[in-house]
């Protein structure tokens, strides 16, 4: 210690080392020896040991709840295909692996979900091929809407029977469409 | 885009005894796990490491937001560089290897980027803003007086913005960690002698600011 003035850098290094427990047996034994005979020395390791001890009070906050999960998801979303676009080499090993390798299994509830959307589709999308439209409907109709006033003066099927019978139909013609 | 180079198990560690040390590391064993398909083995090491990777990236980056996603970042390397590990080092010496690599790069990169302070301070990157600035000048005037538990936490957050990017890192591995100087060279790419000065002129600085209060 003796060749180190107590402002050199060395001389700090040589303090802080020994507080962190870093130097050798011998190195220790003299940093005590100087300790003990010099005040000053020891007020310094004391104002840097406090400023050490202060760091106790900085916050060490944990990972979030989701960041598990959140993580591993994504470790299994690139897994797959995403990769191959953004590294190729290791995509390539990472692919070939795959065959093999057993995945992170797919969570129950993503897997249900994803069945309900699949499933309402096909629903909708047969929903849509077989519902006739309110058009179709109203064209099959067409030659009785063209009608409906003379059917409606006829009333019922009995009565136009009873006309039939009476011959009066034979006479009778329908008015023409306007 | 981050360097993939960056998840290569460091190399610093030569003065170390053999491999076979570290095979005796619970988390290298699981490391090894995964390396061999184990998925089961890579989830139980992200469950055993998340929170110290956050708590050391949060007081790096500044911000919980992107401490997680730097952090998923670090175990999506680690996941796609696992048939390239090696047991060279503690499991905990090669993440926080590629963490380091990785908040290197988000700071450069982020130069552009503005993101939120941390909650309850307005400490950054760049060094104490003007509520721990004023805190500071007013607690200067008068520094025999007792501060409560938050105005001491918040001073202590403005000491450590005081401090450069690579001491701030080796004092959270040392003080967080519990690092050696060994580990936490091979954690930094440095000699332990670097860490040694590197940890001297952090705790030299952190004395200096935080002197008055005592």
């Amino acid at each position: 210690m003796s060749d180190e003035s107590p402002q050199s850098p060395t001389f700090t290094e040589k303090l802080v080392a020994y507080l962190d427990g870093e130097l050798p047996e011998g190195a220790a034994r003299e940093v005590e020896q100087a300790l003990s005979s010099d005040p000053a020395m020891r007020a310094e390791v004391e104002q840097l040991n406090r400023a050490w001890e202060l760091l106790d009070l900085l916050p060490r906050p944990n990972a979030s709840r989701e960041f598990s999960s959140r993580t591993l998801a994504t470790l299994h979303v690139v897994d797959g295909t995403t990769e191959l676009a953004a590294e190729p080499e290791i995509a390539a090993t990472v692919a070939i692996e795959n065959s093999t390798r057993r995945r992170f299994p797919v969570p129950p509830l993503v897997a249900w979900s994803a069945g309900l959307v699949v499933v309402s589709l096909l629903g909708f999308a047969v929903g849509r091929m077989t519902a006739r439209s309110n058009s179709d409907v109203w064209l099959d109709d067409l030659s009785l809407i063209e009608h409906i006033d003379v059917y409606r003066e006829i009333g019922d099927a009995e009565f136009l029977r009873d006309l039939k019978q009476r011959g009066v139909l034979d006479e009778r013609r329908l008015p023409e469409r306007r | 885009m981050f360097d993939v180079t960056a998840t290569e198990s460091p190399d610093v560690v030569k003065s170390e005894p053999a491999l076979s040390q570290y095979l005796h590391d619970p988390d290298v064993q699981l490391m090894l796990r995964a390396k061999r398909g184990d998925d089961a083995a890579f989830s139980q090491l992200v469950e055993n490491y998340q929170d110290r990777l956050v708590a050391v990236l949060y007081h790096l980056l500044g911000n919980q937001d992107a401490a997680e996603d730097l952090g998923q970042e670090v175990f999506l390397r680690i996941y796609r560089n696992r048939t390239k590990y090696e047991a060279k080092a503690k499991f905990s010496t090669w993440m926080f290897h590629i963490a380091n690599n990785l908040a290197s790069n988000w700071r450069r990169d982020g130069a552009r980027r503005r993101e939120a302070p941390l909650v309850g301070s307005d400490s950054g990157p760049l060094g104490a803003r003007p509520q721990e600035q004023l805190l500071a000048e007013k607690s200067a005037l008068m520094p025999a007086r007792v501060m409560d538990r938050n105005e001491s936490q918040m001073l202590v957050r403005a000491a450590l913005e005081t401090l450069n990017d690579r001491q701030k890192m080796a004092v959270l591995l040392h003080k967080f960690e519990q690092m050696s100087y060994i580990d936490i060279a091979a954690t930094m790419d440095l000699t332990p002698q670097a860490v040694k000065s590197l940890l001297s002129r952090a705790r030299e600085n952190l004395r200096a600011y935080l002197e008055p209060f005592f």
